[in-house]
Order: structure tokens, then C-alpha cells, then sequence
């Protein structure tokens, strides 16, 4: 190793700690790594401009710009008041639905996004079901991550593989969504198992959600009509973008743009809704981790696993599923995927193995190992965040209780799909 | 951010079940405090793209001092109202001033649960209606030019 591969190692290791700790923001920790790089002039700053991935910036940015002027609509609310009068106001099937909403939803948008869609309904028809709002809130959590991993543009590390691997947004579905929903079902009907004693009102309680008027959730009929049209133009978009050769950043952002030019709303008040800190966290990311790669320590690393698992692509799918799950429940998964991807690409280069299966084994393991700690997945820490300023605490503890057996499920379940259909 | 986010959405999906038409407005809210001689006069307005600036006095009594098209007649009527807190102060007869501004938003107050709370006879409306009348025609009784202190604006009410 020479000195430059130490300093960029360093430098990894160093804004790793410092975003594992939580002493400072983890946007900030990156940015600092990335310019220390660029001070230090281990790379230039072409080469920094180089490394970031517009495709997944593009993505996250449109997705968002998109999802913000829907939101304006009221169709979430509408959404989330129809199915709860669907389900004749019991919590039983509320919490099913519920879940299996999120997941849906959070297979399109960002997890985050989708659970601050949700908290909002679900904390407002708990109050009316006069019961504790955290068994939904927590199925609601657990699915967002699930919900997550079946398309390219449900989680962020989907949307790094995806862009920098090349695997387009039909592929995601027809390879995971089969073992998404065999895991999302098996976890919302354990977890509504687990909190069962939790759900039982009076029928009095329930006729005050039978009461809600799902309608007067709708604010504007002609931009929500003009929003589906958008959504749904975006989603065939996305079906067909491999076919069309357009990246799936190009999609979202044309959607986004056509939204932003017949809805009529404010830029600034639409923009100032864009999750800007993950933005920048993701642009430095790119910046440390291609450096890694430009000084050759990302094939450095490639070679040792190479030489450990020999190639065999079983033992190396189970490795990256297993060390992606219990790695990503304690530590950001984004910065880990930013650095398996090149580790990925590097061993295949090595080994001369089919590195496809390696993809889904680290989308899963990434995307599902967020379940297993509060501190696993933002959505899980922006979910406690708010629940806490609402007064009902969840701790480290209670979501390991309930989170950690799930994620091992789902892990597990990954197991044998990979290993029937995917790892041989 | 996201917390506030929450909540909006929260409190706007209970208010339109009850029948509101809720419009939000992206700005910011600003506070602003004085010491004058030792007392607190704050204000408090919004910020937005909308034209539409709310001012409210919060010290030393609650008072809506309105609705303005311009921020510069935020800063304006901060100003004058500052300069008639000034004077007031100084003549020495602020405390009983508050003392009596106080009884008049505490008896609003006893007015609103009287109304709200208890069924009232046409009489006893009748008896309120005639002191209120009596008290705001001592008031006017006072306003006399050779009398006035402050120039810079006329009074809205008298």
C-alpha cells in the first residue's frame, strides 16, 4: 500500500466513524472527508466531479420535486382515509393495510418520504381509535423498508446499484418484488400477531372512521389530475427507460420539470421541500468512494475477498446478503453500498464470475437489514424522532425487540430465494 | 423541518374533517422585543410571498394590530406604536393604564363564557349593552384637541 492508498483509507475510515458516531451530521462528516481529499489534492477536483452519480442524484431530486407537489393534492390522505373506511375502521385490518400501503408506496417514493406521508394519517386515526398509535407505526416502518427493496427507485442503495451497475427498473421487479411481498406479507401478519392485545377497540370508536370524509382530504381536483397523469406517465417511464435508452434519472426529472411547469406552484416553495442535506451527503460519498477506486484500494480489497471465498458465487452471495443485513442494522447503508459497488465490480472483474446475483443479494441485504435497529435506516430514525416529539417514545431497545427478528426473517426468506433461484 | 411537516399535515387533515378550509403559507415568523424603561413590548408578524403580513402586539397586552400588503407598514406601525408605548410610559401613568386595559380584556373574556357557557336574558344584555355605551362615551368625553400628545398618525378608533 502507498502513502496515497493510506491517506484515502484514512480519510474513508475517518468520515465513516464520524457518520457511525452521530457526533456531527452525517452530511457534514462527508462533506468534510471529500474536501480533505480535495485540500490534501489526493484528487482534483475534475476528478471529484467525476465521481459523483448523476443518475441517482437525479432520480432523488425528481422523485422528490414530484412527490412534493402531489402531496399538495391530498391524494395520500384520501389514499390513507378510503382504505381505513375499507377496512370498516378496525385496527386488525387497519395495521394490514396500512402496511401493505407503505410498502407499495415506498417501492415508488423515497422511505422517508413515504413515512412522513404516513405517520401524519395514521397518528390522526389512532387518536380517533382512541389506541396507541406505535403497533401501526411500527408495521408502517418495517414495510417502507421492505417496500423499498422490490424497484430500483424505492431506496437509495437500489438507485446506486441500479445506476451504476446498469440494471434497469423491470429488472429490480422481476428479481425481487416475488421475495419482497412473500417478506412483506410474512411480517405484517406476525407483527399483527405480536400487537394483537394492542388493537381491540370499541364498535362505537370505529364508527368515527366510518365518520371521516376521505373527499375533503382533496385540495385541488384539476392539480391532482394533472399529477396522476404526470405519476403515471413517469411510472411507464420507468418501465420502459432501458427499452427507450433514457436513465432513470432522465425520467424522474423530466417528470418533475413537466410538473413543475403545469401545476402552476411555487419553485421556491416546492424546492425548499427537497431533502438537500441527503443530496450533498450523497454527492461527497461519491467524491471519498471514487477516490478509493482511482487509487486503487477499492481492488485492493476486491483481490483479499476474491482469494478468501475463491470465487464461488454461492459462498460469495450469502457473505454480501449476511455482512449487508448486519451491517446496514447498525451503520448507514448508503455509504457501504457507495463502497460495495466498486468492490462488486472489481472481484467480477477478477474472478470472471457472474456478478448479476451479487447485485440482488447486496440490494436485499442492504435495503432489509435497515429493519433490524432503530438507527439501521433513516426512515426508522426520523419515525422515532417524530413519534417522540409527539409523546409516545420508542426506544433502542423496543424497536431491536420487534425489528431484529423481522430483518433475520426477511434475511432469511432472501436466503432461500437466492439460493433456489438466483446463486447457482 | 420534517417534524413541522408532520404536524402541518396532521392538524390540516383534523381541521378540513371538521369542515376548514386550511391554506398554509411557506414563510417565516419573526418576534421582536423592545425594553422600554424596563417593560417588555414585543411584536410578533409573518414573512411571506403572499403579500399578506399579519402583526400581532404580544407585550405588554395581546392585540391584533392587522393585516398589511408592504412589510415597510409592519416596520411603520411598529414604530408609532413603539413611540405611544414611549410616551405613555412616560407620564408616569402606565401601571394604572395596564391595570385598566387588563379588566377590559379580562371582562371580554367574562363576556365570551357568559354568552357560551349560560343561557342570558334579553335584560341583562340589555344592562351590559348600556354600560359598555357609558364607559365609551367617557372615553370619547376625554378626546379634546387642546389635550392630544401625539401627532404623527390619528387615532383609528376615535
Amino acid at each position: 500500500m502507498n502513502l496515497v492508498q493510506i491517506i484515502s483509507l484514512a480519510v474513508f475510515l475517518a468520515t465513516f466513524v464520524l457518520i457511525v458516531s452521530e457526533k456531527i451530521n452525517r452530511t457534514v462528516a462527508a462533506m468534510l472527508g471529500a474536501m480533505v481529499l480535495l485540500i490534501i489534492k489526493i484528487i482534483s477536483q475534475e476528478n471529484a466531479i467525476e465521481f459523483i452519480d448523476y443518475t441517482t442524484v437525479g432520480v432523488l431530486v425528481g422523485m422528490m420535486i414530484i412527490v412534493s407537489i402531489i402531496k399538495r393534492t391530498g391524494l395520500f390522505q384520501y389514499l390513507a382515509i378510503k382504505m381505513a373506511k375499507l377496512s370498516k375502521g378496525d385496527p386488525m385490518k387497519i395495521i394490514i393495510v396500512f402496511g401493505i400501503m407503505t410498502a407499495i408506496l415506498s417501492a415508488f417514493l423515497d422511505n422517508v418520504t413515504t413515512i412522513l406521508l404516513m405517520i401524519p394519517v395514521t397518528l390522526v386515526i389512532s387518536k380517533l381509535l382512541k389506541i396507541n398509535p406505535i403497533p401501526f407505526i411500527m408495521v408502517e416502518v418495517l414495510s417502507s423498508n421492505i417496500g423499498g427493496t422490490a424497484t430500483l427507485i424505492g431506496d437509495p442503495p437500489n438507485i446506486m446499484i441500479g445506476s451504476e451497475a446498469g440494471i434497469g427498473f423491470l429488472d429490480f421487479i422481476v428479481n425481487l418484488s416475488p421475495v419482497v411481498i412473500i417478506i412483506l406479507i410474512s411480517t405484517v401478519y406476525i407483527m399483527r400477531l405480536i400487537y394483537k392485545n394492542d388493537l381491540k377497540v370499541e364498535e362505537k370508536l370505529k364508527n368515527e372512521i366510518m365518520k371521516l370524509d376521505e373527499y375533503s382530504a382533496i385540495t385541488d381536483k384539476v392539480l391532482l389530475t394533472k399529477s396522476l397523469i404526470v405519476l403515471a406517465l413517469v411510472i411507464l417511464g420507468f418501465f420502459m427507460h432501458e427499452h427507450l435508452g433514457y436513465e432513470s434519472s432522465t425520467i424522474a426529472l423530466s417528470g418533475a420539470t413537466i410538473l413543475l411547469l403545469i401545476s402552476g406552484v411555487e419553485l421556491d416553495e416546492i424546492l425548499v421541500e427537497i431533502e438537500w442535506p441527503t443530496i450533498f451527503f450523497f454527492i461527497a460519498l461519491f467524491t471519498i468512494v471514487g477516490t478509493l477506486e482511482e487509487v486503487g484500494v477499492i481492488s485492493m480489497m476486491a483481490k483479499i475477498i476474491v482469494g478468501f471465498t475463491k470465487g464461488n458465487l454461492l459462498l460469495t452471495g450469502l457473505i454480501i446478503l449476511w455482512a449487508s443485513a448486519i451491517l446496514s442494522a447498525f451503520l448507514d447503508n448508503i455509504p457501504f453500498v457507495a463502497t460495495m459497488i466498486p468492490l462488486i465490480k472489481g472481484m467480477g472483474a477478477m474472478s470472471g464470475m457472474n456478478i448479476m446475483p451479487l447485485w440482488w443479494a447486496l440490494s436485499l441485504g442492504a435495503c432489509l437489514g435497515g429493519n433490524g435497529t432503530l438507527i439501521g435506516a433513516s426512515a426508522n430514525v426520523v419515525t422515532v424522532g417524530i413519534m417522540e416529539k409527539e409523546g409516545y417514545k420508542i426506544t433502542f431497545k423496543d424497536f431491536l425487540r420487534i425489528g431484529f427478528p423481522m430483518m433475520i426473517l426477511s434475511i432469511v426468506i432472501s436466503t432461500i430465494y437466492l439460493v433456489l433461484f438466483k446463486l447457482h | 423541518m420534517k417534524e413541522i411537516n408532520v404536524r402541518e399535515t396532521m392538524h390540516e387533515m383534523m381541521l378540513k374533517q371538521m369542515g376548514g378550509k386550511v391554506t398554509c403559507f411557506l414563510g417565516k415568523q419573526c418576534f421582536v422585543k423592545f425594553d422600554v424603561e424596563g417593560y417588555e413590548i414585543s411584536y410578533a408578524y409573518n414573512i411571506n410571498a403572499k403579500n399578506k403580513y399579519f402583526l400581532q402586539r404580544v407585550k405588554p397586552y395581546p392585540m391584533i394590530a392587522g393585516v398589511f400588503d408592504d412589510l415597510k407598514d409592519v416596520v411603520n406601525m411598529i414604530e408609532i406604536d413603539l413611540e405611544q408605548f414611549k410616551n405613555v410610559i412616560t407620564s408616569g401613568k402606565f401601571e394604572k393604564f395596564l391595570e385598566l386595559n387588563k379588566k377590559i380584556l379580562d371582562t371580554a373574556r367574562n363576556l365570551e363564557d357568559l354568552f357560551f357557557y349560560y343561557i342570558v336574558d334579553e335584560e341583562m344584555f340589555e344592562q351590559m349593552d348600556n354600560v359598555i355605551e357609558d364607559v365609551r362615551k367617557r372615553i370619547k368625553e376625554n378626546v379634546k384637541e387642546d389635550r392630544r400628545v401625539y401627532f404623527k398618525k390619528d387615532p383609528e378608533t376615535l
